[in-house]
């Protein structure tokens, strides 16, 4: 058994937990980094895929928890409500807006203190001003309130420097008017961290899989290879030339469908230390920048801690 | 009661009754405003309806959207 | 036919209900209580005109009564109202009624049409209420939500349910034993002037009647002879000349010629010697007279008896001893009570008809009272003659309506009869237990008794009460619910079914002699439980009847049942039984075609269409008795004669609920009734429109990804309660021990679980007797940043003195500035009154948290001029402790609230909403709850709902090939990834969708805790219960505990010092307690010292020295 593997066995997964200790593996940091492979699958506007190899648990686990929670995003925290006489209570109101994501570059701004006024540094101010009408041939406008309807309210300067600001989607319905209701609101944007609430979190979901690996225990021909081809259903295996082959590990969901009859001749197994980034954004920043900022919080964290073990060392002990 | 007397204490000349300042309120029909002394007859002036809803405050209300 | 139209066949059950909605019962009674019982009430000859014993020219006849729709007259303008309306301003939803009357004034006659006489509560959706066959757009208009269940009464802007009461069946007889063994025969009669209950046993060897008005029991034969039969063959004859009874009678014919009692008349004298309160003294009747008028009149009244004849209760009377002496002979004879056959239910409609009954005799006598004593004065001869209507008091039968249905105590003064909780508050706490109120059962027995009989499941329930929905603890099994196809008759005329009998060749009884009547092969018929006849032709008459009743030509409700051992045929058409409808099915094939369902489908035929051709047809528990019903296509065999519409159609709305309940553990459906009626959830439409005092709704309430007939049936998808969680099965943190679950907190702030509670608090300017009124004050104003709390909590208000709307209040802050004339009884001028005159009574704002004023509105009614109504909106995300339940009886709190990073998370990304503990399932065996999540998951791949119907729905083994074919594995179970340490975890995690309900029991309701707070006036003891800020008990075990552990000083603390410690002084030298420093026994002040004891104790003394005990206290020094 490899322990660097993890195997999917028919009722359970084995050899699941990453035992090694960085000092008694006997690799030495050089060697750990100059393992490190990082390789981007697939670029979108929306996500991102990227394969890291060579890290353990801890550290991809790490990003992945930075990236959901601790990447900062610019969010609507504060609302002024003029008139709200629509069916959709206040409070509820305030939080379906308040879940909207912003497209604005929350590096550009500071964060908020509670005391602090808002300001073109820590602020993006919205209106949103929705009245719905019955008109004169008994048509209705304005019966849906949707994102797009958020007016930007530019502080002093704020548009000579930073350009335009708008919600990430404008078809977002926030609430649903009948004839003669109306919505005023002013809006305020804080920028926060996903920790503090999820409308700040800069990912829709930010995830890993291990990466699969399969292998044929012997060698399937003839007709069990055919069987094996159409039974999975991701199309991990193919048949050429009369033979079973593992074509598309990639594609494997871990469905154990291969392995679900006793006397299978197929191998599931993850590799523990090779992991498939998928990160999808909410859209104020671009997947790549989530991963970046990660990778940058991360850093912080650690020259944090080394910081405070290094005044530890120093201090003497008493 | 103490606490009316302190209210008494620290409005004495303007401490007023609601039939000084009537306040208007909407016809739960119509729509119309009404306005009502405390003797009055709750009617609406334009349909006769007799419930009555209170506007909202003008000012606007702080919400944390959470 | 195909397997596909087998299936469609259960299309009929949305056809059925979307034609009767669920609470077709309550509606058609009270309809049928409106359009004919009432009339028939007020043209019943003892109702129908008023006479004068002074005068006897004078009467007052009523010749027509009907009710209009509802309306309410205010300053002499009457304007109709619909219902929202009276829950706004707290109105009763009435509607005049109206009679038609001749009577004398003077020496003339006057017509007078169109007379009001009270008001009359109107049921929701009835044939006189303005929803009555409203389109959406209109209920919409009337603030009225469509798919409101109505079928119950507004009474002062509350919402009243009559609840269905359950009893035996009247005017039938039902043979039982006794608690000593007797074999005993009662009828109930129930008339619509008299009710009496007659009894035939046997005791010993012999047969006696027992009659309430009767001091003894009566033997047999006495009665007999009293009712005209002297001759003793004919008395044998009239029970049957078989061995059996003739041995079973001798000897109570022997105990005649022991008493000498041979005659008629000699009977009589007996029986009017044993009248208790016997009236003849007074009014000069003989005993024989008075005795024949008992026999005529109350025993067994519902019999008919016209001039003394008395041959239909000699029949009757014979029946009753033969069951008797049947049974003696037969154990297996002796009826079961718990049979629903037996039984009868009272709806809405009858039972206000009999209480309308029962206050219009009291609007006539008083009506008589008062013409008597105007007549009984020597006549004015000027001045206006008298006239009638001036004696009406119209007041009396509207209040008398009312207060009955708002209180639900029913009390008939003609029966002697007091009822309790007839009416329940429609609950609305969600949709669902607003429609299973409305189908409940209320059984008329006595819960303390521990008898299992009544509470049982009895097997003639099948397919009419619903098998789950019962409560749990004292009322368990006595309260039910009706099931989805239940239909409860009203009652029918019977001239038209027995004279279609006599034309059938029905021989008329009173044409035969007792021994001709149970001569073998002939089959005596009985209408109503009273014998009409006999048919030598059993199964012509049986099936005639039927073909008839299948064309349509009488009621679909009429039963015919057979009954072959008894050589009897019952004909029912009385009220209150229940039916259901069934496919007929004749040679092995059902009558319902597949064209038919596509015509269904298409819209061209309706439900009704179904019976009216004699394809579907309804049969009542006894007629079930003679089918062989097929519970689906398959089971069809040569001698079926019905087909089931569909197995699920055996639960209730509320059962209808679960999915796969057929899979579950049986009190887990029990348990999850009681659950779904707490959920909360959208309650309908106008739930914002709504003022009911507490309102618990969900903000964003999810339709179930698994579905069941039921719930597109009930609506429950159109006003759903809960959220397709998606749920981990697996054990995380320790925190979801004991049922706890695990929640997210990215879920909870995306809206998982967020609760709205809408709260109304009232407050009135009453006007009072002496013309004063309440006023309402303008609050002081605020200066500062930190004012002191008692100026603090005007906060909210504006300068009316009401509070802003919008604004948040706390809990203390006055919303309704009020104040009260001190003087409310002496005549002052409103204007000369000083602020002094008036004492504050503002209204406060109660509720744990911070909360949004949504709405204020101010209305008036009759009794109060100025209604001021607030309503509040409480938002509330779910919190650490906050109740959760599944479809499946599974409940549990939330025992911690994790970060989604720290959620495990499978290769897709997705995290649960929710972890659940597998422990579980074991135990509980809900096997429905992992089909549901298979289910579930497999729909949201193939983006279809699933449906979990009972005894039916999507199978397993589909659900797991969806799942395959979605890159899953086909059980479920899925490899995640631990969120804290990034590993895979060791296991296969069973996760996916299960739809999960919030209950109302919230943390924020429940906790509370306590230093110092109020006192009890009497004992100067903390006060009891978080709603009076109460302190928590140390009660008698925990003082105990802290007794057996030694620890003295902490007993004194907790039980004297925290809780009511009182600084006495004593008198010394006396004993007795004194008050300040002076001792009032000794005149002195020498020997006072100061004691240290519980108010309570002083109190006791004090208590003692009142009732002439003198307590003296030893005092010494320690």
């Amino acid at each position: 058994m490899d322990a660097n593997t993890a195997y999917l066995t028919q009722n359970t997964p084995e050899n699941v937990h990453t035992v090694e200790h960085p000092l008694s593996g006997g690799k030495t940091l050089e060697e750990i980094l100059s393992n490190i492979e990082m390789t981007i699958i697939e670029e979108k506007e929306e996500h991102l895929i990227i394969d890291l190899v060579g890290i353990e648990a801890p550290i991809a686990n790490a990003l992945r928890r930075i990236m959901l929670s601790e990447v900062p995003t610019m969010a609507i925290e504060d609302i002024n409500l003029w008139q709200n006489t629509s069916v959709i209570p206040d409070e509820v109101l305030a939080h379906r807006i308040g879940l909207i994501p912003i497209d604005a570059d929350p590096r550009l701004f500071k964060f908020k203190h509670p005391n602090e006024e808002h300001s073109s540094e820590n602020c993006i101010c919205f209106k949103l001003h929705a009245v719905c009408r019955r008109l004169e041939d008994g048509s209705i406008v304005g019966d849906k309130v949707m994102s797009g309807d958020l007016q930007w309210q530019p502080f002093p300067n704020q548009q000579e420097r930073f350009g335009h600001f708008k919600p990430v989607h404008d078809d977002i319905i926030i609430a649903k008017l009948g004839p003669g209701q109306e919505i005023e609101a002013e809006l305020f944007c804080e920028k926060g961290i996903g920790a503090t609430h999820t409308k700040w979190s800069p990912v829709c979901t930010a995830s890993y899989r291990l990466a699969p690996k399969i292998t044929l225990k012997k060698e399937i021909a003839g007709e069990n290879a055919i069987n094996l081809k159409n039974k999975c259903p991701m199309g991990v295996f193919d048949v050429k030339k009369g033979k079973a082959v593992v074509k598309n590990p990639r594609n494997c969901t871990s469905c154990r469908e291969c392995i679900r009859e006793d006397d299978s001749m197929v191998s599931l197994a993850k590799v523990k230390d090779h992991f498939i980034f998928t990160i999808e954004t909410t859209g104020a920043l671009s997947p790549r920048d989530i991963f970046r900022e990660a990778i940058k919080e991360l850093r912080d964290k650690a020259a944090f801690w080394l910081d405070k073990i290094n005044i530890y060392k120093r201090t003497p002990k008493s | 009661m103490d606490e009316s007397l302190l209210s008494r204490q620290n409005e004495p000349s303007s401490y007023t009754v609601m039939n000084v300042k009537p306040v208007s309120y909407i016809c739960g029909w119509c729509g119309k405003e009404n306005e009502f002394k405390s003797k009055d007859e709750l009617r609406c002036i334009g349909c006769g309806y007799r419930i009555f809803y209170k506007k909202r405050l003008a000012e606007g209300m702080q919400y944390e959207a959470r | 036919m195909s397997q596909n139209s087998h299936q469609e066949q259960n299309l009929l059950i949305p056809a059925f209900l979307q034609l009767r909605g669920l609470v077709k019962q309550h509606i058609d009674s009270y309809d049928y209580f409106l359009t004919t019982d009432i009339k028939q009430i007020v043209s019943s000859p003892s109702n129908c005109c008023v006479l004068s014993d002074y005068n006897p020219d004078f009467y007052l006849k009523y010749k027509d009564i009907r009710v209009l729709m509802p309306s309410i007259e205010e300053d002499a303008v009457i304007s109709s109202i619909t219902p929202h309306e009276c829950r706004l301003r707290d109105l009763t939803y009435a509607a005049p009624i109206e009679v038609d009357i001749e009577y004398i004034k003077g020496n003339k006659i006057i017509c007078r049409s169109g007379l009001e006489i009270g008001m009359m509560p109107i049921m929701l959706g009835c044939c006189n209420c303005v929803l009555r066959n409203k389109s959406e757009e209109e209920l919409a208009k009337m603030l009225e939500c469509p798919y409101d269940p109505r079928g119950y009464f507004i009474i002062k802007g509350v919402e009243k349910v009559i609840l269905i009461q359950e009893q035996a069946s009247k005017n039938r007889i039902i043979v039982e034993i006794d608690s000593k063994n007797n074999v005993v025969a009662q009828v109930t009669s129930s008339t619509h002037e008299k009710k009496s209950r007659t009894v035939v046993q046997s005791k010993g060897s012999k047969i006696y009647m027992k009659h309430n008005t009767l001091s003894e029991d009566i033997p047999i034969a006495i009665v007999f002879k009293a009712l005209g039969v002297q001759a003793d063959q004919e008395i044998f004859q009239l029970v049957g000349t078989q061995k059996q009874y003739i041995d079973a009678l001798g000897m109570s014919l022997q105990e005649c010629s022991i008493l000498n009692i041979l005659t008629e008349k000699q009977a009589l004298r007996f029986i009017g010697s044993k009248i208790k309160n016997s009236k003849a003294a007074k009014t000069g009747r003989t005993k024989i007279e008075e005795a024949r008028d008992v026999l005529a009149t109350v025993v067994l009244s519902h019999v008919p008896c016209e001039n003394y004849d008395f041959r239909a209760k000699i029949r009757y009377l014979g029946i009753m001893v033969r069951k008797v002496i049947d049974a003696m002979n037969d154990p297996k004879k002796v009826d079961d009570r718990d049979y629903y056959g037996n039984k009868r239910l009272e709806l809405a409609g009858q039972l206000v008809g009999l209480l309308f009954e029962d206050l219009f005799k009291r609007f006539n006598s008083d009506i008589k009272k008062h013409v008597d004593k105007i007549f009984s004065k020597p006549k004015s001869s000027k001045g206006e003659p008298f006239d009638v209507i001036t004696a009406m008091n119209k007041k009396m039968i509207t209040e008398g309506l009312n207060n009955a249905i708002s209180t639900g105590n029913w009390s008939l003064k003609r029966f002697k009869m007091e009822r309790a909780g007839v009416t329940e508050v429609l609950s609305r706490l969600s949709y669902m237990s607003a429609l299973g109120m409305m189908t409940r059962i209320n059984s008329q027995f006595e819960k303390t008794r521990k008898i299992s009989g009544p509470r049982s499941l009895q097997g003639s329930q099948f397919g009419m009460i619903c098998p789950s929905d019962t409560p749990e603890g004292e009322s368990c099994g006595l309260v039910k619910t009706l099931a989805l196809t239940t239909h409860i008759t009203i009652d029918q005329p019977e001239e038209q079914i027995s004279k279609l009998a006599f034309s059938l060749g029905v021989e008329d009884a009173s044409l035969f002699s007792g021994d001709e009547l149970y001569s073998p092969g002939v089959f005596r018929v009985f209408l109503n439980g009273q014998p009409l006849g006999v048919h030598r032709d059993a199964d012509f008459l049986i099936n005639s009847l039927r073909e008839i009743r299948r064309k349509g030509k009488i009621s679909e409700f009429v039963s015919v049942v057979k009954v072959e051992e008894e050589q009897q045929i019952h004909i029912a058409c009385d009220g209150g039984r229940l039916t259901r409808p069934f496919i007929i099915i004749e040679k092995c094939k059902s009558k319902v075609e597949p064209k038919h369902i596509k015509e269904l489908t298409l819209g061209l035929r309706n439900f009704d269409d179904f019976v009216n051709e004699g394809l579907v047809e309804y049969l009542d528990v006894n007629e079930e008795n003679n089918a062989v019903i097929a519970m689906r296509h398959e089971n069809i065999s040569e001698d079926t004669t019905h087909l089931e519409i569909d197995p699920f159609t055996i639960l209730g709305c509320v059962a209808g609920l679960i999915p796969y309940p057929h899979h579950n553990q049986s009190p887990r459906n029990t348990y999850q009734c009681a659950m779904g009626k707490q959920a909360l959830g959208i309650i309908g439409y106008n739930q914002f429109l709504r003022v009911d005092t507490v309102l618990y709704l969900l903000a964003y309430s999810q339709t179930p990804m698994v579905r069941t007939k039921t719930i597109e049936i009930v609506n429950y998808d159109k006003l759903p309660a809960g959220h397709n969680a998606s749920v981990a099965v697996m054990s995380y943190s320790g925190y979801d021990i004991e049922d706890a679950i695990i929640l997210n907190k990215a879920s909870s702030e995306r809206g998982f679980g967020r609760s709205l509670i809408v709260k109304r608090q009232n407050s009135d300017l009453r006007r009072y007797n002496n013309g004063l009124s309440d006023r309402l004050v303008m609050p002081p104003v605020i200066h500062g940043d930190n004012p002191p709390p008692s100026i603090k909590k005007f906060h909210a208000l504006d300068k009316g003195g009401i509070v802003a709307v919008g604004s948040i209040v706390q809990t203390g802050d006055v919303l309704v500035n009020k104040e009260t004339p001190v003087n409310k009884v002496d005549d002052i001028e409103m204007s000369k009154l000083t602020d002094n005159d008036f004492k504050p009574s503002f209204t406060c704002f109660k509720g744990p948290n911070p909360t949004q004023v949504n709405r204020l509105f101010i209305a008036c009614n009759p009794e109060e001029p100025f209604l001021i109504k607030t309503v509040t909106i409480e938002t509330r995300p779910p919190e650490l402790g906050d109740k959760f339940s599944s479809r499946h009886g599974q409940k549990g709190v939330v025992g911690l609230i994790v970060q989604q990073e720290d959620m495990p998370f499978n290769e897709q990304g997705w995290c649960p909403d929710m972890i659940m503990n597998p422990h579980g399932f074991p135990s509980r065996m809900t096997v429905g709850k992992l089909i549901e999540l298979v289910a579930g998951k497999s729909g949201v791949f193939q983006g279809k709902f699933k449906y979990g119907t009972a005894f039916a729905g999507d199978k397993v083994i589909d659900c797991g090939e969806i799942l395959v074919k979605n890159g899953f594995n086909y059980t479920g179970k899925d490899v995640l990834m631990c969120g804290t340490s990034g590993e895979l975890v060791g296991a296969y995690i069973f996760s996916g969708p299960l739809y999960y309900q919030k209950l109302k029991h919230m943390v924020a309701d429940k906790m509370h805790a306590r230093a110092i707070g109020p006192k009890t006036a009497l004992t100067r003891q903390p006060t009891e219960g978080r709603a009076r800020e109460g302190g928590l008990r140390l009660g008698e075990m925990e003082r105990d505990c802290l007794i057996g552990y030694g620890a003295a000083s902490l007993i004194q603390e907790r039980l004297m010092y925290s809780s009511d410690v009182f600084i006495a002084s004593v008198c010394e030298s006396c004993g007795n307690l004194g008050y300040e420093q002076w001792c009032q026994f000794c005149k002195s002040r020498l020997n006072i010292v100061k004691v240290k004891m519980p108010y309570a104790c002083k109190l006791l003394f004090q208590e003692l020295q009142a009732m002439n005990i003198r307590p003296k206290l030893n005092l010494s020094s320690s």
